[in-house]
């Protein structure tokens, strides 16, 4: 069998509108599951069960069925109730749920890792809630939250593959019609396959460079320091 | 997972290099009289997409429809076992190429680019492509107008799908194309999306769309039909001629005896003339 | 349109028999996945370059690509190369191939978990190192990493839906050919999402048990 770099060639503008689509469907999935995970992680932590309660629920129904199933219902069992859905909404909205779901387990285990005494202390040195998350438990929660965000964007960016059966045209779709018009030429399936591995290969190579660049827990001078600039 | 520029270019290299070693190791040499190895092995095998209402699909956990029980005629006049694989749209011809099985039996339409790929059999059937809407839906007034349109469609290379694409680009040509086409794996994905809404019209060969509407009544009415009507056929890889032929010799029967008439009129509530010519486009595998 | 159940009591024998598909395909591919897992653990450490390469390769495509492209692949691409499988050995073997990259990483976990004194101590009674492997070395592996690889099953349960793509007849395939033949899909859609649900909560429990029981086997 030739393998020849034409049919790829050929269809490289259907390839292109294809992985366009993929990078925004994450992207724009990607920020908005992280704005919601964390409402749902500080959820799951809370002590009222009336706030706990829903995100379990939520956090379990997400990770207790497949994908693409939740895709399926999102779009075909929503209008049937009278909810309007277009693929574009219904596969952003898919793939937000599923991500914050995953990133608020990440953002919980690394809101747990930040050493209790150090919100105990802020909290009794006459710091708010709020506070206490946005300069205790935030930034110190960067370093261990990152590797495995990292991961979830990139499973995020597998998962969109899935997106291609309820019409989204992203990349595994524009991969399906070129596999359609050039008759299922070996090249389309190693065209695919590397274009997802380079855009997973950046992403990863992007995060471990930021994770550099993130500094994990304080030290207890810089805690104290810290503690010492509070209005009281 | 970390990762430095080293390691990373590393990798690309390895994953190239496996990924282009991979594809050029030569295929395995095709057989030269189907028919008799398949009598031989005592079974054949068949590819379909049951999920093409009233054409071929599930009921009860069996294949049924048109195809179906033309297939099993010929299955019995030959005398040998059927094993049938049912497949997504999108996995039926590379399937065949592939060598999951020995033929294809599902509504395929005779198209000129197929052709050229695969040996059609004797036509099955005959059908219009057509545009289904919402019952009542103002929308969508003529088929010479599609502007501020969503189409839904199989995923190519679906026959109306294929056909739609022509059509449309003539109509873009005059100002008058769809404004998007959602494509999807099966027909029932289109249909229901059809009925919630989040499609303005579908496009498909008439029985299918007349199936849709016996399964929803009064919720769809039929556009209108456009272009000249198309074949519908089953293939075999361009190499096993001789197994087209064998197909071709029963379906001559079954047209002759009056059959396949009778399994129209019961599927698609009218008979059809199959032709014994001239059902191919000019470039095609004869 | 309102939800009409009676299309699921139907449907429920057909969808439960589609259910042990899942089930069964699930469990041979986490079996071969460990297997595979194992396979790489040992490969990385070995003396071949090419072998350690070829594994650092397939670790790279196996979690930089979609699932739903590998299965594609090993069931519409190998067979261009002579290797044809059928439709559920290449099922079981994409799932298996894709889960062995992940449980290989479980193992090195669990390997770093043992003490080097252990290792060290069997060395000095003079035990080979493929027997320290065999006794002591797997035997404490296997118990550690039994609770994220029961997470890898109720992984393995989920992404084996997207086997429906090559049209294995396991539980999602069934939930689209009762759509394909009534043509109403809400309800069969819930009610597939709850078969799902069951099974992998119920492993969830599960492995929270083992987890904790996990904690209390000290090395």
């Amino acid at each position: 069998m030739d393998f020849s770099l034409s049919i790829i060639v050929e269809a490289w503008p259907t390839f292109e509108a294809g992985l366009i689509t993929t990078v925004i469907f994450c992207s724009v999935a990607g920020v908005l599951g992280l704005v919601l995970a964390v409402p749902i992680a500080l959820a799951q932590l809370s002590r009222s069960w009336s706030w706990r309660v829903p995100a379990q629920v939520l956090v379990e129904i997400v990770r207790d069925t497949p994908f693409l199933v939740q895709v399926f219902v999102i779009y075909f069992v929503f209008p049937a109730t009278g909810v309007p859905m277009s693929s574009t909404v219904a596969g952003i909205l898919a793939l937000t749920i599923h991500g914050a779901v995953y990133f608020s387990e990440s953002i919980r285990g690394a809101i747990l890792s930040v050493p209790r005494g150090q919100v105990d202390a802020a909290r009794a040195a006459g710091m708010s809630y709020p506070l206490t998350l946005r300069r205790i438990v935030f930034p110190q929660m960067m370093g261990y939250v990152l590797p495995p965000i990292g991961n979830q964007i990139v499973g995020l960016i597998k998962d969109s593959a899935v997106l291609s059966i309820i019409s989204v045209p992203e990349l595994s779709m524009a991969f399906q019609n070129v596999l359609g018009t050039t008759f299922a030429a070996p090249e389309a399936f190693v065209a695919v396959a590397v274009l997802y591995w380079l855009l997973t290969s950046a992403v990863t190579l992007a995060m471990s460079r930021l994770e550099r660049l993130t500094p994990t827990h304080r030290s207890t001078e810089e805690m104290t320091s810290l503690l010492a600039k509070v209005d009281r | 997972m970390k990762m430095n520029w080293n390691g990373f270019r590393t990798t690309v290299a390895a994953v190239l290099a496996v990924a282009i070693l991979g594809v050029t190791v030569a295929p395995k040499p095709a057989s030269a009289d189907a028919l008799d190895d398949l009598k031989k092995r005592g079974k054949v095998v068949v590819g379909t997409e049951a999920a093409y209402y009233p054409f071929e699909f599930i009921e009860n956990g069996k294949i049924v429809g048109y195809d179906e029980d033309v297939l099993n005629a010929i299955i019995k006049s030959w005398g040998i076992k059927l094993e049938q694989i049912d497949l997504p749209f999108a996995g039926i011809l590379p399937g065949l190429l592939q060598k999951k099985f020995d033929f294809v039996a599902t509504a395929l339409l005779v198209n000129p680019e197929r052709a050229k790929r695969y040996a059609f059999t004797l036509p099955v059937a005959q059908t219009k492509v057509g545009f289904l809407k919402r019952k009542g839906d103002p929308k969508m007034k003529s088929v010479d107008d599609l502007s501020g349109l969503t189409i839904g469609s199989g995923t190519p290379p679906a026959g109306p799908t294929v056909i739609f694409m022509h059509y449309n680009d003539e109509l873009k040509a005059k100002g008058k194309g769809a404004k998007e086409q959602k494509m999807f794996s099966s027909s029932a994905d289109y249909i229901l999306a059809l009925a919630n809404g989040q499609i303005d019209a579908m496009v498909d060969s008439t029985p299918v769309m007349l199936g849709a509407m016996k399964k929803y009544p009064d919720k769809f009415e039929v556009v209108g039909t456009f272009g000249e009507p198309f074949w519908v056929g089953w293939v075999t890889r361009p190499e096993d001629l001789g197994l087209r032929d064998a197909i071709n010799v029963e379906i001559r029967k079954l047209r002759d005896s009056g059959e396949l008439g009778t399994l129209q009129k019961k599927w698609f509530g009218e008979a059809m003339t199959i032709p014994d010519s001239g059902y191919l486009p000019p470039d095609a595998i004869k | 349109m309102t939800l009409e159940w009676k299309y699921v009591t139907q449907a429920l024998p057909f969808l439960w028999e589609g259910t042990l598909v899942t089930v069964a395909a699930s469990v041979l591919a986490l079996v071969l996945g460990l297997l595979v897992g194992i396979f790489v653990v040992l490969g990385r450490r070995s003396r071949f370059k090419v072998l350690r390469g070829l594994i650092i390769a397939y670790m790279s495509v196996v979690r930089g690509t979609p699932l739903f492209i590998q299965i594609l692949i090993v069931y519409y691409a190998l067979p261009a190369l002579g290797l044809d499988i059928p439709r559920f050995e290449a099922g079981v073997i994409a799932l298996s191939l894709n889960s062995g990259a992940y449980i290989s990483e479980m193992i090195r976990g669990g390997l770093m978990a043992i003490p080097k004194g252990q290792l060290d101590a069997a060395k000095a009674c003079g035990m080979r190192s493929s027997l320290i492997w065999r006794r002591i070395t797997l035997p404490q592996v296997l118990v550690l990493i039994l609770p994220p690889l029961t997470m890898e099953f109720t992984g393995l349960l989920k992404s084996s839906a997207l086997l429906s793509v090559i049209g294995l007849v396991e539980l999602t395939r069934r939930a689209q050919q009762v759509i394909g033949e009534t043509l109403r899909s809400p309800e069969v859609w819930l009610t597939t999402a709850a078969l799902y649900f069951v099974m992998c909560f119920a492993l969830g429990a599960v492995t929270r048990r083992l987890e904790k029981s996990a904690a209390a086997y000290r090395l």
